[in-house]
């Protein structure tokens, strides 16, 4: 689904280059659920960024879904982020001043010739998926943390995207609502087969994955399957 | 404690250079205007060369006579003004006079316009012109139907070219010589019931200016011997025109006569109302100072839209200083000396453009004669209007930052 | 997209109202200065109907001078004027001709319908020659018209197409007062009152000098022939001086009595301009940096918006889009004020279609102002790069 090749990201300021990703090599295959852990300012991140197409490496190719990005056109990666993959972030990044239905459905604005009446149809849709159909007229602020979370992977999901590109999504829930958001991304790669790659500081969720890949200083340093994953 | 405020007020201005240039243009121009428009009020309603006694000045020059659906607006004719304004007790003084005429003259084939007013010799004392070579002409002049003149600067120096004496020379207005016996400094325009280039005796009228009728093209000042005198002395005018009985073939349409002694600033609201009672100072006032207010209204909204973006950018330094305990009044009263600084700064710009602009008004011949400046008065004026301006465009910003919490500042989050 | 713009700024109205209230009274202020503007502009793009160039107003008052006499000089300073190689044509008229400044009007009435129109009236027959004055229909007067019982009028074009929409006025008749006029002829226009004034309709009447039962008229309007010199002037001041004795004479040409009627209109209009040009402009200063601001706010926002597959583009019109809804809000609120004026005739003057174009006017205006205040800090905001906003926080 994702194959990265060879890439190499450097950041380059006046004075100093830094090396954010070196030789890196990565394939996540279609339906994988992948977790990637290491320190902070290990290149995790960056890796992310990259294959959600949010920045460009410095050279090596990224391979989405057996098409070989070539293009670094602004349009066509646009097209290709909303089509897809989806987003999940630490810090929800909701819109405040947007009801949560409307926050859901963002990624549909993007996308050409859906009515108003499909969008807030697949909103509620997938609202119900994460278990918060009761909640389309709150505002993010009325919400917990778990239940932002909730609305976020609500609008990672409307999209329908083969790819979830997840960025520490427990990191700011404590246990319980962290096991909650744990197990919706769960049931989506294994219900629905959707491929997701989640950065996390948190050994114990990245054990409920298929795979592990750890990465420091900007290398990935190793590569293990979990072998009790169909346990879980 | 206000050196410390007056140093980081400063530092914060030179840090946000943009935010900073926005809110002194804002602030300079509006100053500037209203300074403007403040000298030109002053330049119109207050003392100047030669109604230097405005506060104990009334002028009568708007005669207006309605019925049987007729109506007639002029000035009083010398008729009326001698049979019922001439015999008021109160008055210190008065001085009868005719609005202006203007004339052709040729000098050197050149077309020379000529503002004339026709005047009586009381004219001379009861205003204060400022004569550089010469003098008035007398009663006896008057009474004399002696063909003399008073001429301002500009004529003397248009008509008699660059010498500096026209004392004896003769000017020609309206096909008739005249001696110039006097001349004074030009007075503005804008000064309507005083202005000229030149002043003759009024019996040099050609017409038949004593005929019994109310109308007519004179005009009359009358003194009073005190400020306070001026409401006594309306009373008495107004009493004696309560009877006035319409002389010759106006009374068959007539009905109503309505003349009154009025300020300077009076005179003024009647020409624009054309009201037919007496002016009530304080309503025009009122519409006066609601107008200023709505001018100030859109740059102070302005400015209070730019102080927020300017406090909501330093809302983590707020927090930090909350968090180490500087207490909300501190802060508040740092923004408003701050703001204050930048509305003084962009006052004393305000203050510079207006110069220039009153400079440019003066030398554009727009109003001709005129001499508008920047008096102490109107500095004052204008220092008021810069700290109403600082204050109005400083509160509500610094309400909005004194209810800040501390831990959403920090956050760097909304106001 | 639209709709969802709408939802997010009524969402922020909160935070973004003092931008409202400024586009608001931004729009108040154009709509003002706009309504002024265009009211003075479709005045004068309507025809003046007469040439001012090589006209002179000379004026005389006869003072003490007996009527009789008063009559006889006039007509002998008229033949001696004509007399002239340097005058094309004078003619005898009423005071009230183009831009003295002195003007006088009454009520024409046909068939129930009302239109207050200039009167002036002529002496002789030459006040069409003087003027340039064109005719469209029927003719100018002759001598006889002085004293016929029909009371012949000559009266512009808009009131043929007032009175008589689609037929000849020629022959027809009008009242004024309780009297009736005949119209013996239509011209194309002629607006004594100058090309600012809103007052289109005029008719002219003729009266002789010599008819002691009407009133002598003092003003004499001379067509001078192109290239004369200016002396001209004083020989004709001489002349009139040395006929009228006793009288006192005064001289313009019409071109610098307009240019003088002009400037009393156009100062204080390009004060009022200026001070508001300034009003708009600090305005825009003003809306420019608290929007470069505001974005400088939503790095967060802008990161998502990109990675929920916005491109630069759809950000960049976003921006422009969300300042263009802030400015419908306040150009409602405004065009509700706006519509009053005419709704409630407050002010009489002014017609209908000038508010409404002075309204469409502003509101566009007001559009092209935050689309230019908004071009930049939209542009810088559709910059911004992803990944680095996401992360910022």
């Amino acid at each position: 689904m994702i194959t990265l090749s060879n890439i190499e990201k450097v950041y380059q300021t006046k004075t100093i280059e830094t090396v954010a990703l070196q030789n890196v090599n990565l394939h996540v295959p279609k339906g994988e659920f992948l977790s990637i852990m290491g320190p902070s300012g290990c290149g995790k991140s960056t890796l992310l960024n990259t294959m959600g197409l949010l920045d460009i490496p410095t050279s090596g190719t990224v391979e989405i879904d057996g098409q070989v990005i070539r293009t670094y056109k602004d349009k066509e990666l646009a097209h290709i982020r909303n089509e897809k993959i989806g987003f999940i972030f630490q810090s929800y990044h909701l819109v405040n001043d947007l009801s949560v239905l409307d926050n859901v459905e963002l990624p549909l604005l993007y996308r050409s010739g859906i009515s108003a009446s499909e969008r807030s149809k697949r909103a509620k849709l997938a609202l119900e998926k994460v278990g918060l159909s009761a909640r389309t007229k709150h505002y993010p602020n009325q919400l917990s943390g778990g239940q932002r979370q909730r609305v976020a992977i609500a609008r990672a999901l409307i999209g329908q995207p083969q790819i979830i590109l997840a960025d520490e999504p427990t990191g700011n829930l404590d246990s319980v609502m962290g096991e909650e958001i744990m197990n919706i991304l769960l049931d989506l790669n294994k219900v629905d087969g959707t491929t997701i790659v989640m950065v996390t500081h948190d050994e114990g969720m990245a054990l409920k994955t298929e795979r592990l890949v750890r990465f420091f200083d900007g290398q990935q340093v190793s590569d293990s399957k979990i072998f009790d994953y169909a346990n879980v | 404690m206000l050196k410390n405020y007056l140093k980081i007020a400063w530092k914060v201005l030179l840090r946000r250079k943009f935010f900073t240039f926005i809110s002194l243009f804002g602030i300079s121009f509006t100053l500037m205007i209203l300074m403007v428009a403040t000298a030109m009020v002053n330049h119109l309603f207050g003392p100047e060369n030669p109604e230097l006694k405005t506060d104990r000045m009334l002028y009568v020059n708007r005669l207006k006579m309605t019925g049987n659906g007729y109506t007639m607006n002029s000035n009083p004719g010398y008729y009326i003004l001698d049979k019922y304004v001439r015999p008021l007790k109160t008055p210190q003084d008065m001085t009868f006079y005719t609005s202006d005429y203007s004339y052709n003259a040729y000098v050197n084939n050149r077309k020379l316009p000529l503002d004339v007013r026709f005047t009586d010799s009381n004219f001379w004392n009861v205003l204060d012109f400022e004569f550089v070579e010469g003098q008035p002409f007398s009663k006896g002049d008057v009474d004399g139907i002696s063909r003399v003149a008073v001429i301002n600067e500009a004529t003397r120096q248009n008509y008699f070219g660059n010498s500096t004496n026209a004392l004896g020379k003769f000017i020609e207005v309206d096909r008739t010589k005249y001696k110039v016996v006097g001349v004074v400094k030009n007075v503005a325009a804008n000064r309507l019931y005083t202005y000229a280039d030149v002043w003759l005796p009024y019996t040099n009228i050609k017409e038949d200016y004593r005929k019994p009728q109310f109308g007519g093209s004179f005009e009359a000042i009358i003194l009073a011997n005190s400020p306070s005198d001026i409401d006594n002395i309306k009373e008495e005018f107004n009493q004696a025109f309560k009877n006035v009985i319409i002389p010759g073939p106006d009374a068959a349409n007539y009905k109503s006569v309505y003349l009154h002694a009025d300020t300077l600033v009076e005179t003024y609201i009647r020409g624009v109302t054309s009201a037919e009672g007496e002016i009530s100072i304080t309503m025009f006032f009122t519409w006066v100072t609601l107008g200023v207010l709505f001018f100030m209204l859109l740059p102070t909204i302005n400015l209070v839209n730019i102080n927020i973006s300017r406090i909501i950018e330093r809302a983590s330094e707020i927090g930090v200083r909350k968090a180490f305990g500087a207490s909300s009044a501190t802060l508040v009263g740092q923004f408003l000396v701050e703001n204050m600084i930048l509305t003084l700064i962009g006052g004393a710009l305000g203050l510079l453009l207006a110069q220039g602009v009153l400079a440019y008004i003066n030398s554009s011949g727009i109003i001709p004669y005129s001499n508008l400046a920047i008096n102490p008065t109107i500095f004052a004026y204008s220092f008021l209007i810069c700290i109403v301006f600082g204050f109005l465009s400083g509160v509500y910003p610094a309400f909005k930052m004194s209810k800040l919490h501390v831990v959403a500042a920090l956050k760097g989050g909304n106001v | 997209m639209i709709r969802h713009l709408f939802k997010l700024m009524w969402n922020r109205k909160r935070g973004n109202f003092l931008m409202i209230v400024e586009i608001f009274f931004s729009f108040l202020v154009l709509f003002g200065v706009s309504t002024l503007l265009l009211y003075f502009y479709t005045n004068a793009s309507k025809p003046l109907g007469f040439k001012y160039d090589n006209v002179w107003v000379l004026q005389t008052y006869s003072n003490d001078m007996p009527d009789a006499e008063r009559r006889e000089r006039t007509a002998q300073l008229l033949k001696q004027l004509r007399s002239y190689p340097q005058i094309e044509h004078a003619a005898l008229a009423g005071p009230n001709g183009p831009y003295t400044r002195s003007s006088s009007n009454t009520e024409l009435a046909h068939d129930g319908m009302e239109r207050t129109a200039n009167v002036i009236t002529v002496q002789d027959n030459a006040f069409k020659d003087v003027m340039g004055i064109e005719m469209v229909d029927g003719r100018w007067f002759n001598d006889q018209d002085a004293f016929s019982n029909r009371q012949p009028i000559v009266v512009t074009k808009d009131v043929e197409e007032a009175f008589f929409p689609g037929e000849s006025a020629v022959g027809k008749t009008v009242m004024r007062g309780d009297t009736e006029r005949t119209i013996i002829g239509v011209i194309t226009a002629f607006k004594p009152t100058g090309e600012m004034d809103d007052l289109t309709s005029s008719y002219f009447e003729r009266t002789a000098l010599e008819d002691t039962a009407s009133r002598a008229m003092g003003t004499i309007y001379i067509k001078i022939k192109p290239g004369t010199n200016p002396q001209f002037e004083e020989e004709v001041l001489e002349t009139a001086a040395n006929i009228g004795t006793g009288w006192t004479t005064d001289l313009q040409q019409m071109p610098d009595l307009r240019r003088s009627y002009l400037k009393q209109i156009l100062i204080p209009m390009i004060i009022f301009a200026i001070v508001c040009a300034f009003l708009i402009l600090n305005v825009a200063l003003g809306l420019f940096g608290v929007l470069w601001h505001n974005i400088n706010k939503r790095h967060s926002e802008i990161g998502l918006r990109r990675a929920l597959g916005a491109s630069a583009s759809s950000v960049y019109k976003q921006f422009i889009g969300e300042i263009m809804v802030l400015a419908t809000f306040g150009l409602v609120i405004g065009c509700f004020f706006a519509v009053q004026f005419p709704l409630l005739g407050i002010i009489q003057e002014v017609p209908t279609e000038t508010f409404i174009q002075a309204i469409l006017t502003s509101v566009f205006l007001i559009y092209t102002l935050v689309i230019l205040c908004a071009l930049y800090p939209s542009k810088q905001a559709a910059a911004i790069h992803p990944a680095i906003a996401l992360h910022e926080d």
